[in-house]
């Protein structure tokens, strides 16, 4: 399927700003199921540096520098993409094996996954998750059975309310109210699979969304989605790697490597505060406001816009 | 008392330095004498001979007094300065043999290049984690691994310029490695202080033993620090410090000092272009290299903690683009972790194909369960370290002591440890060898065996080199922590390594300790090229201190004029009073809301007085308030005397104020302290026209008194005019003496009392230093001579200001239909207007980067 995503960011402020540094998570990269096949990243006024490197978790990453005087702040980045739909996974590990293959020892052998079994910042493994998790997760089961059965749970048991939440918000409060929006889904999901000790990553991205019948696509209502990926080491040794299996507790989806064709990835990290779209340091005393605007769109054509 | 009881042994179980005995000799040990001292110490001994000892107790009173004198602080993370806690620093050194020096020196060398190497390796190609040599948990498990720093290869080549490591001597006599701090390490300041204290009181011991000198280690460090640094040797280094609020502040403060480097905080820094600059008085000036002594988490709010206001947005990137060397590179703090100790001797034999020369203390990391099964046992004779100086997830823990605990306790730590393994670690308990003490107690001073850790210094001296510091910050411990921390609160002693050669003819051996701590920049001159740099900050408070200053002298004045011209002889007429109510208002000296005194003099005296020292209302408690805020943050720049009496007016009329505070405030009291501060700021003015250094930050606050000398007087006259209150034989004398005139005044003009006269004196006359055409004319001098270097498009501010001339008497006394004294009411406002207008414009150019609150969005 073929994509066209628009995500802009429009910051406002009051009284101007005089200089200003941003990082950006805007670029989606191409994987086995998505190919990025042209990208633009407008930033409004012209920063004086823009340089763009990869970060540690292997996510394209800009760092931008505003030197003169700004009322607003418009940043857009343009992305065409070509998915694939995921394929079928040959995984019968249990969530036993997963988890002892992250016990240190000696000569242990190397996962690129395990630095995904820590705490981080959104991310504080306890008892509390634990003991939600432990009913999908019976002694022996496949982890991938467990997995697929926390999404359905999380799913059933939650409730999903816009707004309902802040991004600061922490995943202990959304399970305790069994309420949040995806990010939240996510980020419950991701403390319980670590207080298991299994490894799990938070993925940011696009989800292409069908307007109600008979409306057209409004631009700039989507917004930018987030899901889960736990790590399967017997798929990862017999394809080269590639073990990360994909969870949409929000609406249900899961895919080796992507939940669907539908689908876009953007950045992988611990949790949502490792990959932020956009995150910055404004000098002024004035307040801002941020409006985002995400419009995910199929397409025909190979350019950036009409 | 006999000689043979001066020398305790040390308790048994430790390594006994006084006497040089291993305590498994403990049973073999006869009596204290001063021929079983060890051969160190029996020197020692000899060169104190009696007289020394006799005078030990005035010895260590001398320490304590000096390091009070000089401010030496540690602080308890205190939010004011009251709460700074002395230095606590003991009379004898640690005494360390070339033999056991060389020993600790090679092992602590091997340890460094180790440590930079796995920094390189866990921010670049992660062969150890790939090969199973170090665990995830102790490096991406860790919460200081700082991922910003992944792929990025420090300026220089080298991550760690100065790490510390903790030793102690275990009992029967080997050197142990307790720990090591490759953060942000501390001590390298209070050694400095340590050595200088001490040698004070033994300097026939010290140059009689040859002991190594610290100086040239410094030098060497920061003669790197310049060359590995982008600018070359001639960069400009500058020290990141958390703050006067930071525990260690005084140490930070002193050894920027005596490095030769600019002591900043986060704010004072800013990056631009991938640069990093320090925000000047004159402009933006390029950092090229920073010692950070802020911890990694905090160090840029862009992409480490956005909550951080310690650290400097962009820090990362420019970091990352190779403009500026930051000593250590952050992300070294995962090193510090105990558990991390276990794997050393593994990873030595791997990466330098060697053994450890120095060992560690036996530890084991509870995350990996071979280790735990192993140690589980064991808990009671070793001391539980948690692994991560802090959590995201949850608080961390205090240390352990094994030996100390009950079944109970112990079964409890044995299960905390299995519930989250990866969180602790074990280390073997070792008693640290016990030197002497000196106990100055009146009765029965003696000496007291205490148990002690050294802190010992490598620093870089090229790429991938490093040398000891032969020295080391040395902390008492009590017996039972098993570790050793100031906070918890200990004590210090001075440590002196021994040359390896005996004293020689060379000078440079012999010559005097004074010169350890004279700043390195006054034996290098190749070092002091460049100007002090004044920064923003510093500018602002040195503006401020010289308005606060003048301020607080005006209106201590005015309050007592006002006072006394309500009791005075003469009777003031209504207008006198309309136009003393609006002073006050005007200065601060009362709440709007409070009557004239025409209405009712009673209850505007009170408000007058009870607003002296209420902080709500801008009168002048709350100046000298101000004033001493402005002067603690240049605490560095004032002299002592400077300072203490900015301390002494503001609390010694806090105390005055307080007997005010009663039903029925009595106005001679209030005019005797009112009186008091009067003199005391003039000894504060004393002060900064004579002890202080008159660069361009001097000027400045000059600048900042004159601007509030002439905004007020002139405002003071204006309004006098305005009321016609001059013309009042009470109101002319109130002129006189707010512009202090009245004896020149009447020396000059008898008793006259025509108005000419007193606008010839307090305007247009040349010689009174009040007089407002003296002061606009100081004040045009003074902004030409701050702005010497400006470019042809920058305005020139002194332009702003109206200078009067005394063949401009008859016309500002004219009058005109406009009315009396027109010309002279316009030149007054036009004064107090350009007095605002040079402020802002000030702030503007000199430090407008300092109010500029940042905010992470």
């Amino acid at each position: 399927m073929r994509l066209r995503i628009t995500h802009e960011t429009r910051y406002e402020y009051s009284p101007p700003v005089e200089h200003a540094l941003h990082m950006a998570h805007l670029k989606p990269p191409s994987t086995r199921y998505q190919t990025l096949l042209a990208h633009g990243l407008n930033i409004s006024p012209t920063p004086t540096v823009l340089d763009e490197k990869i970060d540690v978790y292997g996510n394209a990453r800009s760092f931008f520098e505003i030197c003169e005087t700004h009322e607003a702040l418009i940043v857009r980045a343009s992305s065409l993409v070509e998915t694939l739909p995921p394929a079928e996974i040959q995984s019968t590990i249990n969530w036993e094996g997963v988890r002892d293959a992250f016990i240190y020892h000696a000569g242990i052998e190397w996962h690129r996954a395990a630095e995904f079994v820590f705490p981080s910042t959104h991310i504080h493994p306890g008892p509390d998750f634990a003991a939600y998790a432990r009913p999908s997760f019976p002694p022996g089961r496949r982890l991938i059975d467990g997995a697929r059965d926390l999404m359905h749970r999380i799913h059933n048991e939650f409730v999903y309310a816009a707004n309902s939440t802040q991004i600061s918000t922490p995943a202990a409060d959304a399970l305790a109210n069994r309420r949040g929006v995806c990010q939240d889904f996510s980020h419950v999901m991701l403390a319980c699979f670590r207080s298991l000790g299994l490894p799990a990553r938070y993925v940011s991205g696009y989800l292409l969304t069908e307007p109600p019948p008979g409306m057209s696509r409004l631009i700039g209502s989507d917004a930018s989605h987030a899901w889960v990926s736990i790590y399967l080491p017997d798929a990862a040794a017999k394809n080269g790697g590639h073990g990360w299996y994909d969870l949409c507790p929000t609406n249900l989806r899961d895919g080796w490597g992507a939940p669907g064709d539908d689908y876009v990835r953007l950045a992988v990290g611990r949790d949502y505060a490792d990959i932020s779209p956009m995150r910055g340091v404004i000098h002024g005393t004035g307040s801002h406001t941020m409006r985002v605007g995400v419009t995910v769109e199929p397409t025909e054509t190979l350019a950036l816009s009409d | 008392m006999p000689a043979d009881s001066r020398f305790p042994n040390a308790e048994a179980g430790h390594y006994d330095e006084l006497h040089g005995r291993a305590a498994s000799s403990n049973a073999a040990r006869g009596p204290a004498s001063e021929a079983s001292l060890s051969p160190l110490w029996k020197e020692f001994f000899r060169h104190l001979g009696e007289p020394g000892w006799q005078s030990l107790n005035r010895s260590s009173a001398l320490i304590k007094r000096q390091l009070r004198d000089n401010g030496v602080t540690y602080n308890l993370y205190a939010d004011d300065t009251d709460m700074q806690r002395p230095w606590s620093l003991d009379l004898f050194p640690f005494l360390v043999s070339s033999a056991d020096w060389k020993h600790i020196e090679a092992g602590v060398l091997q340890r460094v290049r180790l440590l930079n190497t796995v920094m390189a390796d866990v921010y670049g190609e992660q062969r150890l984690l790939k090969d199973g040599l170090l665990p995830a948990a102790l490096v991406q498990g860790h919460p200081d691994y700082l991922r910003s720093m992944h792929g990025v290869s420090p300026v220089g080549g080298t991550y760690l310029h100065i790490v510390a490591f903790d030793l102690a001597r275990g009992p029967e006599g080997h050197w142990w490695v307790v720990s090591q701090r490759t953060q942000a390490p501390s001590g390298l300041g209070y050694m400095l202080e340590n050595r200088l204290a001490v040698t004070s009181q033994f300097p026939r011991a010290f140059q009689g033993m040859n002991v190594r000198r610290l100086a040239a280690t410094y030098r060497a460090l920061i003669a790197n620090l310049k060359r590995q640094a982008p600018g070359g040797s001639d960069s400009h280094i500058a020290m990141l410090t958390p703050g006067p609020h930071n525990e260690t502040y005084f140490e930070q403060s002193y050894l920027a000092r005596y490095l030769g480097v600019s002591l900043v905080e986060g704010s004072e820094l800013t990056v631009r272009n991938e640069r990093l600059y320090l925000k000047t008085m004159h402009g933006l000036q390029a950092v090229h290299g920073l010692i950070k002594r802020v911890d990694d988490a905090f160090v840029d709010p862009l992409e480490a903690r956005p909550d951080s206001r310690l650290g400097v947005p962009g820090l990362l990137q420019a970091i990352r683009a190779g403009n500026v060397l930051v000593a250590n590179a952050p992300g070294a703090g995962f090193l510090e972790s105990s558990a991390l100790l276990g794997f050393i001797p593994e990873l030595t034999r791997r990466l330098q194909g060697e053994s450890l020369k120095l060992p560690a203390l036996h530890t084991w990391w509870c995350g990996e369960p071979a280790a735990l099964q192993e140690v589980l046992p064991r808990l009671g004779e070793c001391v539980i370290k948690p692994t991560y100086p802090w959590s995201l997830s949850r608080g961390t823990f205090d240390v352990g002591v094994g030996p100390l605990m009950s079944p109970e306790v112990l079964q409890s730590w044995a299960q905390a440890i299995q519930r989250s393994p990866d969180e602790h670690t074990i280390q073997a308990y070792l008693p640290p060898s016990q030197v002497p003490t000196w106990s100055d107690s009146h009765h029965a001073p003696h000496i007291e065996p205490r148990s002690a850790i050294l802190r010992v210094f490598a620093v870089s001296n090229g790429e991938n080199s490093w040398q000891v510091l032969p020295g080391a910050m040395t902390r008492l411990v009590s017996a039972s922590a098993g570790l050793a921390s100031m906070a918890m609160g200990g004590s210090s002693v001075d440590t002196w390594v021994m040359h390896e050669e005996p004293p020689g003819d060379d000078p440079r051996l012999t010559t005097g300790f004074s010169s350890i701590a004279a700043p390195l920049t006054a034996s290098t001159p190749t070092l002091m090229h460049r100007e002090s740099q004044i920064t923003s900050r510093a500018a602002e408070n040195l503006f401020w201190l010289g308005r606060y200053t003048e301020r607080a002298e005006n209106s201590s004045r005015l309050a007592r004029i006002i006072l006394q011209t309500l009791h005075g002889d003469e009777e003031p007429s209504s207008s006198v009073l309309t136009w003393l109510g609006q002073l006050a208002i005007w200065g601060g000296l009362t709440p709007a809301s409070s009557p004239s005194p025409v209405d009712d003099r009673y209850e505007f005296e009170r408000a007058l007085i009870r607003s002296l020292c209420d902080l709500q209302v801008p009168s002048v408690g709350y100046t000298l308030s101000n004033l001493r805020h402005a002067g603690a943050a240049l605490r560095e720049r004032l002299s002592h005397e400077h300072w203490s009496f900015i301390k002494e007016v503001e609390e010694r009329f806090k105390v005055d104020c307080g007997e005010l505070l009663t039903a029925d405030p009595s106005s001679s009291d209030a005019i005797r302290a009112l009186s008091h501060s009067g003199s005391a700021l003039a000894s504060i003015t004393g002060a900064q026209n004579d002890r202080m250094w008159r660069d361009d930050g001097w000027y400045l606050l000059l600048v900042g008194r004159q601007i509030e000398r002439l905004s007020t007087l002139a405002t003071a006259l204006l309004l006098g005019l305005n009321t016609k209150a001059v013309h009042d034989a009470a109101g002319f004398a109130v002129v006189l003496d707010l512009f202090d005139s009245t004896i020149s005044f009447h020396a000059r003009y008898q008793r006259s009392n025509e108005t000419q006269a007193l606008i010839e004196h307090v305007v247009t006359s040349q010689q009174n230093p009040r007089s407002l055409g003296l002061v606009t004319q100081d004040l045009t001098t003074r902004l030409q001579h701050l702005h010497r270097h400006d470019r042809g498009n920058d305005e020139v501010l002194s332009l702003r200001l109206r200078v009067v001339h005394p063949d401009d008497l008859p016309s500002l006394c004219e009058t005109s239909e406009a009315g009396d004294f027109a010309a002279l009411r316009e030149y007054l406002s036009h004064s107090v207007e350009s007095c605002s207008e040079l402020s802002q414009m000030i702030g503007l150019r000199h430090f407008t980067h300092t109010g500029e609150a940042r905010q992470s969005v």
